[in-house]
């Protein structure tokens, strides 16, 4: 088993620096720089700039040189766990991620675990009680979940909040909280805010988990060791909760690989709509003014996410599943 | 007794005669009273000049108390700052825009060749931190910005090597230049130039090698990368540095640096300004920003009754019914601003392409006359614009005093059969299947336009367009594209047109006559000229025709001179030769703007002009709005 995560850790490493380079070269492909980018945006708002202030941009960032150089410089700097520097915001990007990862994480994490939440046990429900009221009311909004996009679900709760109740739902704080201290007050100001992004980020993740859930457990409950079971006289509740749900959990579990990154992303969109304080909104920045260093970062912190949550997922998966761990014992 | 009793009397209604002019006394905010009787901070006349600058207000003398709040959107959004707390200049536009006027200065004087430049500060004027704001500051802020090794942005429209500053005394400081320049007041007074009051000695100083040894090491020490980096963030046109003193109304408390979501501003208690009875402004409390992410939104805070005053970002044709319809609900009112842009989107072909086919044909007038013959402008109004606006050319705006007729409407009319003949009487007469002209080599002529897919309106006008020139046999390739993409295909000169805001309706004509000949980087119909004129020593840059060569010299004459009425003349023959020219192809003239303010707001300008060089609303001086209840 240790070998196993030891072996696991050393690809990680190499996928990483795999990623590193394709990172770095598709946030260079488009043209011009970081400064191109930073002359359309003065100019959107009727600036205007130099021939030489240009050329003295270009220059402090040294934006001339080879990407090759400019690779190997950034990596470098990246092994000794700097993380770059942002053209745009004019600060160490690990000052950024400091200021707003916890927040991110904070607003991510609990979605996820709503998500979970609700969708397993109305999965469980739509399954076992197949066809009833319940059923049918959760496909439908399984449906609906899945089909409307994030951000159009925001914005149509920014509307009914706003037309009919009168509420701004953007934002995570109030103005009067935003530079607070915790405490309790701003706690529940943030709760108060939280609700909205929590909602609409968990509401597609939901709707799919509930699809895998309940098709996954209806393929269990109609096979021979579940009859058995019930008719040796196990209770109905026992029965499904100790087999069939277990055994429709292992493509979930499966899943928890990508649910980290699939609810950053997906939380993309709808926080630049929302108007969260969370790195989403920094990383579309950094995209579209082509700030390489932080949007790198950015992108290579979501990569590794990707890769700690496989890890997991498959740990998880050897431990909820005889049949997996046994087949690695098998393989070593 | 009795005679004293009379001489004290007399005394006293000698002092009274006097007093206003004399010993005024100056009133101050509640706040800054608690302050002042706490012992934390001086007395009011020991805080504001000996000649504070009297501010009559626009409707009436307001009251102390209350937040000014509006919106920010993303990292870059400094100009709305520099809009509202930051428009306070050396010397600053009336609010009409129609000359330069006192401000931070209290008087000035300029020599007969507009070469000398000596500027009068106010006794006694201090920065917001308490420490005292002389002429060393405009000395110093000056050098630093013309420092070579300052690697950072600097103020635009400048000549620096051919700039110089002394301090005579501590209240004066002389502007010497070694060529004329008759348009540097203006160019002071403008939103770049305000950079020379921005810097304050005593604060800054420690980030310039020059006047402080060990500045590199400071700027480490607060965190920079270079002392380049610290001057750039701390002393000009960031606000990411919240403890830099400035001479605005507020003074900031939280940093704009990205990550923080609420800029806040509070009361300049040192601020130079009082009213007619001697209140020291401003009269609102606190300023407070909030960034934002998108414009929706920003629109929904105005419609919520959370923006106080502002037109920023949300203030679009396509907002307008939303904004308009939500006045009851939100408690607010919308005031009207005057665009000195002269038009929505014009079209530029690149008459320095480097295809000599296609430069040919672009550098025909009658081509870009027939092109512009060709667009049904009264369409384009009446789908994108709501039937606001009209037909319009790449020229000064009515209003302006450089209107001209000619320039503005030549060519303006829909008359596609007149186009057709200016075409076939260029030789273009043979068509491929599908009907489009054939150009000088033979093949079809294709325009491609890139447009910048964040200005949706560009795409908007560009697709109505595209069929119209059909019926003329001209393609246009239209197509949306990323911004910085389209910036890089004009920057290298490598596109066929570009399409963009016409700046310069009104007096910014003067600074920057972009559309009227090829003054700059935004003059993208003829990148190889304009850097030509710019000196900049690319490798683009290419002699002019004889015509684009003397409006260049007739710019430069302008600018040589100090005389008004001379500068207006040598400007008006500009505009000629760019009306014979015919360089872009210009849709349509913006009609009012509107802005966004409180219902319990005072002193709001009803109408005001809107440009970038004339920082709306800052010339109306924003000290003096207030909240009435």
């Amino acid at each position: 088993m240790l070998t196993y995560i030891a072996r696991r850790l050393v690809t990680m490493v190499f996928t990483l620096l795999a990623l590193s380079v394709v990172v770095f070269v598709v946030i260079q492909l488009p043209p011009g720089d970081f400064v191109t980018s930073y002359i359309a945006t003065l100019a959107a708002s009727g600036e205007s700039v130099d021939q030489e202030a240009i050329n003295a941009l270009r220059d402090r960032y040294k934006l001339d040189s080879p990407v090759l150089v400019q690779y190997a410089s950034w990596l470098g700097e990246l092994l000794r766990g700097n993380l770059g520097y942002s053209f745009e915001m004019q600060m160490p990007v690990g000052n950024i991620f400091a200021d707003r990862i916890g927040i991110s994480l904070a607003v991510e994490l609990t979605a996820v675990v709503v998500m979970w939440a609700v969708s397993i046990p109305i999965g469980i429900y739509s399954a076992v009680n197949q066809y009833s009221v319940g059923d049918y009311l959760a496909t439908i909004f399984g449906f609906l979940g899945l089909a409307v996009p994030n951000f159009l679900f925001a914005l149509i709760l920014m509307y009914v909040c706003y037309n009919w109740f009168g509420v701004t739902i953007t934002g995570l704080f109030s103005p009067e909280y935003m530079n607070a201290r915790w405490s309790v007050g701003r706690f529940l100001d943030f709760a108060s805010h939280v609700w909205a992004p929590i909602l609409v980020i968990s509401s597609a993740g939901a709707a799919q988990l509930v699809r895998v859930l309940r098709a996954n457990l209806l393929d269990e409950l109609n096979k021979p060791y579940v009859l058995t079971a019930r008719a040796k006289g196990l209770p109905r509740r026992t029965v499904i909760w100790r087999y069939p749900v277990r055994v429709a959990m292992n493509p979930l579990v499966s899943t928890i690989g990508w649910v980290l990154p699939t609810v950053i992303s997906s939380s993309f969109v709808t926080a630049i709509v929302l108007n969260l304080p969370t790195l989403s909104p920094i990383l579309l920045r950094a995209l579209l003014s082509q700030d390489m260093y932080l949007a790198g970062a950015l992108i290579l912190f979501m990569g590794l996410l990707t890769l700690i949550g496989t890890l997991i997922s498959d740990l998880l998966l050897a431990w909820i599943d005889p049949r997996i761990r046994l087949g690695m014992v098998g393989a070593n | 007794m009795k005679y004293r009793n009379r001489m004290g009397l007399s005394l006293a209604a000698v002092l009274a005669l006097t007093g206003p002019l004399a010993a005024q006394t100056y009133t101050q905010a509640p706040e800054l009273e608690q302050a002042v009787a706490a012992g934390t901070l001086p007395p009011v006349e020991q805080r504001l000049p000996e000649n504070p600058m009297v501010v009559t207000p626009i409707d009436s003398v307001g009251q102390y108390g209350g937040t000014w709040r509006s919106a920010l959107k993303g990292t870059f959004d400094t100009g709305w700052v520099r809009r509202t707390v930051g428009y306070q200049p050396l010397v600053a536009y009336d609010y009409d825009w129609t000359e330069v006027v006192p401000n931070v200065a209290e008087r000035f004087e300029v020599n007969d060749t507009a070469t000398e430049f000596t500027f009068h500060l106010r006794k006694g004027h201090k920065w917001s931190d308490g420490e005292p704001f002389t002429a060393d500051d405009l000395v110093f802020a000056l050098n630093l910005m013309k420092s070579p090794a300052y690697g950072g942005r600097k103020a635009n429209g400048f000549k620096w090597e051919k700039m110089s500053g002394e301090a005579i005394d501590a209240q004066t400081f002389k502007l010497t230049l070694t060529e004329p320049n008759g348009l540097l007041l203006q160019r002071l007074a403008s939103v770049e130039g305000m950079f020379i009051v921005n810097a304050a000695k005593h604060y800054c100083g420690k980030y310039f090698p020059d006047t402080d040894a060990a500045a590199i090491d400071n700027a480490k020490a607060a965190g920079f990368e270079s002392w380049t980096q610290a001057v750039e963030q701390s002393c000009f046109f960031n606000f990411v540095d919240e403890d830099r003193p400035l001479l605005f109304a507020w003074r900031q408390v939280t940093p704009y640096d990205g990550l923080n979501q609420l800029i806040q501003w509070e009361r300049n208690p040192y601020f130079f300004k009082v009213d007619t009875e001697g209140q020291q402004l401003p009269y609102i409390d606190d300023v407070q920003m909030i960034q934002t992410e998108s414009v929706e939104d920003i629109v929904l805070q105005a419609v919520a009754g959370k923006i106080d005053f502002s037109n920023r970002h949300f203030a679009t044709v396509a907002n307008k019914p939303v904004i308009f319809e939500n006045q009851e609900s939100g408690g607010y009112t919308l005031t009207s601003t005057v665009d000195a842009r002269m038009n929505h989107a014009i079209f530029q072909l690149n008459l320095t392409h480097d295809d000599e086919n296609k430069r040919k044909l672009y550098n025909e007038k009658d081509f870009r006359a027939a092109l512009s013959l060709g667009m049904d402008r009264e369409e384009i109004i009446d789908v994108i614009f709501a039937g606001q606006g009209e037909p319009y050319q790449a020229a000064p705006r009515p209003t302006s005093p450089f209107y001209s007729e000619e320039l503005a409407r030549q060519f303006t009319e829909y008359d596609p059969d007149r186009a057709n003949e200016l075409l076939d009487g260029l030789g273009l007469t043979e068509r491929n299947s599908g009907g489009i002209r054939l150009g000088y080599d033979g093949q079809p002529i294709r325009i491609q336009l890139l447009s910048p897919s964040d200005q949706s309106e560009f795409n908007d006008i560009a697709q109505l367009v595209v069929e119209q020139w059909k019926d003329i046999g001209i393609d246009l390739d239209a197509r949306n594209a990323e911004r910085s993409l389209v910036y890089e295909r004009v920057q290298n000169n490598s596109h066929d047109m570009h399409i963009w805001w016409g700046d310069g309706g009104l007096n910014d004509a003067l600074l920057d006559p972009r559309f009227y000949f090829p003054f700059g980087l935004e003059s993208a119909y003829a990148p190889k000229w304009a850097q030509h004129f710019m000196n900049s020593g690319s490798t683009l840059a290419e002699a002019p025709p004889a015509d684009v060569q003397k409006q260049m010299d007739l710019y430069l004459e302008m600018v040589g001179t100090g005389d008004k009425a001379r500068q207006q003349e040598l400007f008006a023959e500009i505009l000629d030769i760019a009306a014979d020219q015919f360089y872009v192809i210009g849709t349509v003239l913006p009609a009012d703007g509107y802005v966004v303010a409180s219902k319990n707001l005072g002193n709001v300008p009803a109408s005001q002009i809107y440009s970038w060089v004339y920082p709306q609303p800052g010339p109306m001086e924003t000290a003096q709005l207030y909240f009435m209840n």
